[in-house]
């Protein structure tokens, strides 16, 4: 490595290099034309001697490269193997779906229309479906879309070989219900929370006096004329405050989530107007329902009047005896002063009216709202 | 154009010796991992920044030394890499004494056009490939680890000025 030597050769080196360039080019070709197994020998010999640590660096590099590798392969394996998983639970989640579609359609019979799902059609369709059945497929407007898990939603728009229908999450969407056992009925509408909450519903206009618990069924109740009874709405959550003291609003978990929603079933009118009693709860008519909801107001004001009734025993009760005591005090007195009334006066006379008063039912005395003719006063004439 | 004067003395030599041993080792130890198709050739970047730095008949004699390595770790084309390395040490080192003056651009394109002319090398006499393989592998895998060679050139010249100049 002495640059400065080759000062002397100009220009292309001197006879010293040029030879020395003579030798290694004849030596290099000797190795290129030698037979094979000399080559062989002499590779391997150098291999053993001067060049065995590279070898063993490239060895244990070579080593490292090849776990990283495997490491590499590992990862893509498990990689695939849960990609794989995934597919497969998803066909075993559809097959599920299927299975219970095809239950939910034994049961009813007849009277339906299987819809598979279009795919959407712009941003803003978020609580809309498209369906691929239409009029001509028997479907009708505000006819109820239900799965085997419960009420989809209700078809708004229909043309002749699709439909449109509004999710439960559409903020126009209500429903009728009640719980299995009949004792609440309420309003179910879209929960318009934010974030997670914006997909739950709410059932409103509970009566205050009948709480449910966290997990209690709510199923359409089958008043008015769209969603026949039975058909599940959702779970109960728990209750929430709201500023209507009056009554109790309850978060429900739905029954059919929308990541779930996949082929649905249309229940045609006359399906409908049969009642799905035991397709999917077993639960009374919807006879029974406003029966039951009737009962439920007489006793509550029958439970009213027996309250009512017990309280103002105890307050006669208790100014009876405070009576009693002045008046035997007063007589007390009077025997000092002589005889002028008589001591149980008062109790024959006020106490036994009031209890006849109490055990008559109370009527209303709010006279009936006179009957108006023409326009209401809101609306300008 | 004046031929920069190297330093004189056992430290230079040292340095070059050490810079030499470190891309050696890479070459057998770093190139491994790598693995791929265009890859970087430490040993001609140490063969080359080494034989600017002797007369051309010891960088014959360097890359006599180097191709040996390498042909007896590759013995199914042995002589061609010895071959390769003799011819293009002994250019580097006459070329580089001749015109070049010490500038990382022109190393670059200099260790570029190295690489080139040793995979041509190697390529032709070894007789690995052949046909369409061997036009790809000149047009097209040949440049590529030719570029990548002269960058990590390039690079390792900006790091490790001191091992590596010719000057230093």
């Amino acid at each position: 490595m002495a640059r400065g030597a080759r000062s002397g050769s100009a220009y292309g080196g001197g006879r010293l290099d040029a030879m020395m360039l003579l030798a290694c080019v004849a030596l290099a070709i000797i190795g290129l034309i030698m037979p094979a197994r000399y080559r062989e020998a002499a590779a391997s010999a150098l291999r053993a001697s001067v060049l065995a640590p590279l070898v063993q660096l490239e060895s244990q590099s070579s080593g490292v490269h090849a776990a990283i590798t495997s490491r590499r392969d590992v990862l893509t394996a498990r990689a695939r193997a849960a990609t794989d998983s995934l597919s497969i639970r998803a066909i075993v989640d559809e097959n599920t779906t299927l299975r219970r579609m095809m239950g939910l359609s034994a049961r009813l019979q007849d009277g339906f229309v299987v819809a598979e799902l279009l795919p959407r059609r712009g941003v803003d369709d978020d609580f809309t479906l498209s369906l691929n059945v239409g009029s001509t497929a028997g479907v009708e407007r505000f006819a109820p879309v239900v799965t085997a898990d419960g009420i989809v939603g209700m078809i708004e728009r229909v043309d002749k070989n699709t439909s449109f229908a509004i999710t439960w999450a559409d903020p126009s969407f209500r429903v009728s219900a009640m719980s299995v056992d009949e004792v609440a009925f309420g309003i179910v509408q879209p929960h318009l929370g934010t974030g997670v909450e914006r997909l739950m519903l709410e059932l409103r206009g509970v009566p205050f006096r009948a709480k449910l618990d966290s997990g209690a069924l709510i199923v359409s109740s089958g008043l008015g004329a769209t969603f026949p009874r039975g058909i599940p709405v959702g779970t109960v959550v728990g209750e929430i405050s709201t500023p209507e003291k009056w009554a109790r609003t309850y978060l429900l978990m739905p029954a059919v989530l929308p990541a779930s929603i996949g082929p649905v079933i249309v229940l045609r009118a006359e399906r409908g107007a049969r009642g799905v009693n035991q397709i999917w709860t077993n639960v009374a008519s919807a006879d029974s329902a406003a029966r039951a909801i009737a009962a439920a107001g007489d006793s509550a004001a029958r439970k009213t009047a027996l309250d009512e009734l017990a309280a103002r025993r105890a307050a006669l009760d208790s100014a009876l005896i405070d009576s009693l005591a002045r008046d035997t005090s007063a007589a007390a007195a009077a025997a000092r002063r002589g005889p002028m009334t008589r001591i149980d006066s008062l109790r024959a006379d006020s106490i036994r009216r009031a209890r006849a008063d109490t055990m008559r039912p109370r009527v209303p005395t709010v006279p009936p709202p006179a009957v108006r003719s023409g326009p209401p006063p809101t609306e300008p004439r | 154009m004046a031929i920069p004067q190297p330093q004189s003395g056992a430290a230079s030599v040292a340095r070059a010796w050490l810079g030499f041993a470190l891309l050696l080792a890479a070459h057998f130890a770093v190139r491994p991992l790598l693995s791929t198709r265009a890859n970087v050739d430490f040993l001609l970047i140490a063969v080359l920044f080494s034989a600017v730095r002797v007369r051309p008949g010891v960088g014959a004699l360097i890359g006599l030394v180097s191709g040996l390595a390498v042909d007896a770790l590759a013995p199914s084309a042995f002589g061609s890499a010895t071959l390769a390395f003799v011819l293009v040490a002994f250019a580097a080192s006459w070329v580089k004494a001749v015109f070049f003056a010490d500038h990382v651009a022109l190393t670059g394109l200099f260790v570029f056009l190295g690489k080139l002319v040793f995979d041509a090398i190697c390529v032709s006499v070894g007789g690995g490939a052949r046909g369409m393989g061997l036009v790809v592998q000149l047009l097209l895998w040949t440049p590529l680890s030719a570029a990548i060679t002269a960058l990590v050139a390039i690079l390792l010249l900006t790091i490790f000025r001191p091992l590596f100049r010719p000057g230093s």
